[in-house]
């Protein structure tokens, strides 16, 4: 056997981590500034690209993409390495990937401030930057498994399988939830619309959740949690239960996020089911997590990375606890669109993801460096004033979000609202507002913290670079093949257990009852008749030596769940009955439109009235698919700081919306929106909104030809109108600025125009345009 | 609370019974990996994977004491 001697790039490492630790001191700097935007509007200053609506993306992007996603690939490349004992394929594809992944927060941290975005939560960055991150992550995935292809040790250790699954599962759901048709360098409408474009945007948004926050993070709690406890993984089988239940359920529960909109039921029904589902792996990997540590608890007194790892993993386990809690549709109708999800988001975000990378941080740098930790002090203090940061945040805001439901829906022994102003409940919650500041503030400062610990740590010694001495072992041939792996009984099973289980989902009481009784009877035969030759590697065993095929088959579990939710509903003209009542909008509308996505109305009002009679009340009848059905991207939201906009039309008048926008609290005294006033001085820019008709044409919005020719004509007569109409009330707008598209677009929500008398009747046209296709 | 969550269907004990069952395989997984399970070299070995100490001059003694 063949000794080899290996010296790691931990350059790489090194980046990775300091970016990470700017990065998040950044995008947790921008949050506070959001919080206190949030407690005090005074401090939006007025300025567009200071404003609460741009820059909460701004710090939902950079705490996601640039803290974590630096994190999690410092904590990848180091510890990838060591598990597959061989140095990085390419310095080359390492450096390439780091540049570009900075080039690509640059560039967020630019456009996003700008205006320019898509508006779908955690994917606002436009197309050309989209591009530039697929093409960063293809340099990620090509580097990644050329890595694993070059390794002297036979076996992927658990670890990997996560980075696995993370790498290809968010390469499939940023690329789907991408899909766009540009109309110019900055701006673009996506594919998908209303209520597809809300499955595809949310079935992202939860699995970017899962396979950006959490599955390779939890691959670095299988690696670094055992180094720092110096123990083993509690155990190695629960791993193997704990990733493919997780993998295969996980992408099924992004529809909980829809809960009671217009989404058909049955999608909603599947993503609540497979959210509770989700407490028994999510638990069973906390579990795995929590026991490595057994028999060494002392640590957690004297070892802060072993507190920040614990406390990470707990935090974990109350995530994915509160997740399932609030999938049940009775707890989001309480829920949903408040303070709650809020917290529960930054408990896991503060929680798991920043105890975790503390902890990895702390362990790291003096390795990186060959030295020690310079002050134990200072990183236990962290971990005490981050810990007493999250508790007052967390606490505040599910105080907040349950004052928030509940108020909403309140009502009087009359049976009307107790509270029919949206903002007596801004102002019942300003303190909980405040009180959450203080709590991100302390976090912000334990991190600063941190960031100070670790620069004299890295000063006190000097890069170094890990080094190893591996056994080569020669390659044997594999114990079966890799189509002997994929045409096996274990696949054979998991195939008819699901084909059982659909069967049982979609079939009649008979019928279902049969499939689920097979089902139990065949999942006893496989368990009873599967055993292992004695001497022989198990599948999985060889499966685990066999990079390609376990990339092949977590590509296909996860795409099972995608494929199962996301087609029926793209093929929605057959799945769910419409009322045809859906028109286009104009061209001044269109215009107004995409000022609210560029301003991110869609951070802090809804579009989307739930089927409860408090809401019914308050905004009007419950949403229908028809209501956004041209509506790219979808503007239903999920955040109610200011009250649902998807029926304001005609409401108020011109009047009241143009002194809203300008001054907010002229209208609604103590509300906590920013003002707008830029939106009355710049102006719009007519000659493009031929080229929107246009792509809005092709992508499928019943636009004539006609309506694109004439569209700047039809736009200046309407923003004319009603320039008058302000005219008449002493107020001087004029016909082309942004404010004048902006009433506009809200003045058609929910309040389409009338059909012509002559016009035969929508029904008819479904008709006749379906028998004429 | 069940009934709210599935009143769209007309039998709401099959999805809960299905969903019992689910938790009740996972449980049981649960319960047969932590009792019945034998001793394994391989996966012993596999889960010392992560253990395994780098050498890199001036930093044993961090590695060793296992301190931060």
């Amino acid at each position: 056997m063949e000794e080899k001697r290996i010296v790691y790039d931990d350059g790489i490492v090194r980046a990775f981590t300091w970016a990470a630790v700017v990065w998040g001191i950044v995008g947790m700097a921008v949050g506070a500034l959001a919080a206190t935007q949030l407690a005090w509007f005074q401090a939006n200053f007025d300025l567009p690209w200071l404003t609460f609506s741009r820059i909460r993306p701004l710090h939902t992007n950079a705490v996601i993409f640039a803290f974590v996603g630096n994190m999690m690939f410092a904590g990848i490349y180091y510890s990838t390495q060591r598990l597959v004992k061989v140095r990085t394929a390419s310095d080359l594809l390492s450096k390439l990937h780091f540049w570009g992944w900075q080039l690509a927060i640059l560039a967020a941290a630019i456009t996003l401030p700008l205006g320019i975005s898509q508006s779908k939560e955690y994917a606002e960055l436009e197309w050309p930057i989209d591009i530039l991150v697929t093409l960063v992550w293809v340099v990620f995935a090509v580097n990644f498994f050329w890595t694993l292809a070059k390794r002297n040790e036979k076996n992927l250790y658990v670890a990997i399988w996560f980075y696995i699954a993370s790498i290809v599962t968010v390469a499939v759901l940023y690329i789907v939830n991408n899909l766009v048709l540009p109309v110019s360098f900055i701006k673009s409408y996506p594919i998908f619309g209303g209520v597809q474009d809300a499955l595809v945007q949310w079935w992202y948004g939860h699995n970017a959740v899962a396979f950006f926050l959490t599955t390779p993070i939890l691959g670095i709690m299988y690696y670094f949690l055992p180094k720092a406890a110096e123990r083993p993984v509690y155990s190695y089988r629960l791993s193997i239960v704990h990733f493919w239940a997780l993998v295969f359920v996980y992408i099924w529960a992004g529809p909980h996020h829809l809960l009671y909109t217009s989404l058909p039921d049955w999608a909603q029904s599947l993503g609540m089911v497979f959210s509770l589902m989700l407490w028994a792996p999510s638990w069973g990997g906390m579990l795995n997590g929590l026991l490595t540590l057994r028999g060494a608890w002392d640590k957690l007194r004297t070892d802060p990375v072993i507190k920040f790892f614990i406390a990470g993993v707990t935090f974990y386990g109350m995530a994915t606890f509160e997740g399932p809690l609030l999938s049940i549709k009775s707890v989001s109708a309480l829920g949903h669109y408040t303070d709650w999800f809020v917290s529960h988001v930054h408990g896991g975000a503060l929680g798991w993801n920043g105890f975790m990378a503390a902890g990895m941080f702390y362990w790291l740098v003096p390795r990186l460096y060959g030295t020690k930790l310079h002050s134990v002090k200072a990183a236990d203090a962290h971990f005490w004033i981050g810990t007493i940061g999250i508790v007052l945040y967390m606490g505040a805001m599910w105080v907040s979000g349950i004052s928030q439901g509940l108020m909403w829906r309140a009502m009087t022994p009359e049976g009307t609202l107790l509270y029919p102003d949206f903002v007596e409940t801004l102002i019942a919650i300003k303190p909980l507002y405040i009180i959450r500041l203080v709590g991100g503030l302390l976090y912000l400062g334990g991190f600063i913290g941190m960031g100070w610990n670790l620069w004299k740590t890295a000063r006190s010694g000097k890069a170094v670079d890990g080094e190893a001495t591996v056994v080569v072992q020669p390659r044997e041939p594999a114990a079966i093949s890799s189509w002997g792996l994929i045409f096996s009984k274990p696949i054979y099973y998991v195939v008819a257990m699901l084909a059982l289980a659909t069967v049982f989902a979609v079939g009649g009481i008979f019928i279902s009852v049969v499939a689920l009784s097979v089902l139990i009877l065949l999942g006893l035969f496989a368990v009873l008749t599967t055993k292992r030759q004695t001497g022989k590697p198990g599948w999985h065993a060889v499966l685990e030596g066999n990079s390609l095929v376990f990339t092949v088959l977590t590509l296909i579990a996860i795409l099972i769940g995608g494929i199962a939710e996301i087609l029926p509903t793209v093929l929605i003209k057959d799945a769910v009955p419409r009322t045809g009542t859906a028109q286009p909008y104009s061209p001044l509308e269109l215009v107004g439109r995409d000022i609210y996505v560029q301003e991110g109305c869609y951070n802090c009002h809804s579009q989307q009235i739930r089927p409860f009679r408090s809401e019914k009340l308050r905004y009007g009848d419950p949403s229908t698919i028809d209501d956004s059905l041209y509506d790219h991207p979808f503007q239903w939201g999920s955040k109610r700081t200011g009250p649902d906009l998807a029926r304001v039309g005609g409401k108020y008048p011109n009047l009241w919306h143009y002194t809203h926008t300008i001054d907010p609290r002229s209208t609604s005294a103590e509300s906590n929106m920013p003002n707008y006033p830029w939106l009355a001085t710049r102006p719009i820019n007519v000659h493009q909104v031929t080229d929107k008709l246009r792509v809005m044409q092709r992508l499928g919005v019943p636009y004539t030809d006609e309506d694109v020719d004439g569209a700047q004509v039809a736009l200046r007569k309407q923003a004319e109108e009603i320039s008058a109409d302000l005219a008449a009330s002493g107020v001087d707008l004029a016909w082309d600025r942004e404010l004048t598209a902006v009433i506009a677009y809200l003045q058609r929500l929910g309040n389409p125009p009338k059909p012509p008398a002559q016009e035969a009747p929508p029904e008819r046209d479904l008709t006749a345009s379906e028998e004429g296709g | 609370m069940y009934k709210e969550f599935f009143r769209d269907n007309v039998f709401t004990h099959l999805p809960i019974f299905a969903l019992f069952l689910f938790l009740a395989v996972f449980l049981g997984t649960l319960a047969w990996l932590f009792i019945f399970q034998r001793k394994s070299e391989r996966f012993a070995h596999l889960a010392k994977l992560p253990l395994e100490a780098d050498f890199a001059p001036g930093r044993n003694s961090a590695e060793k004491d296992g301190s931060p």
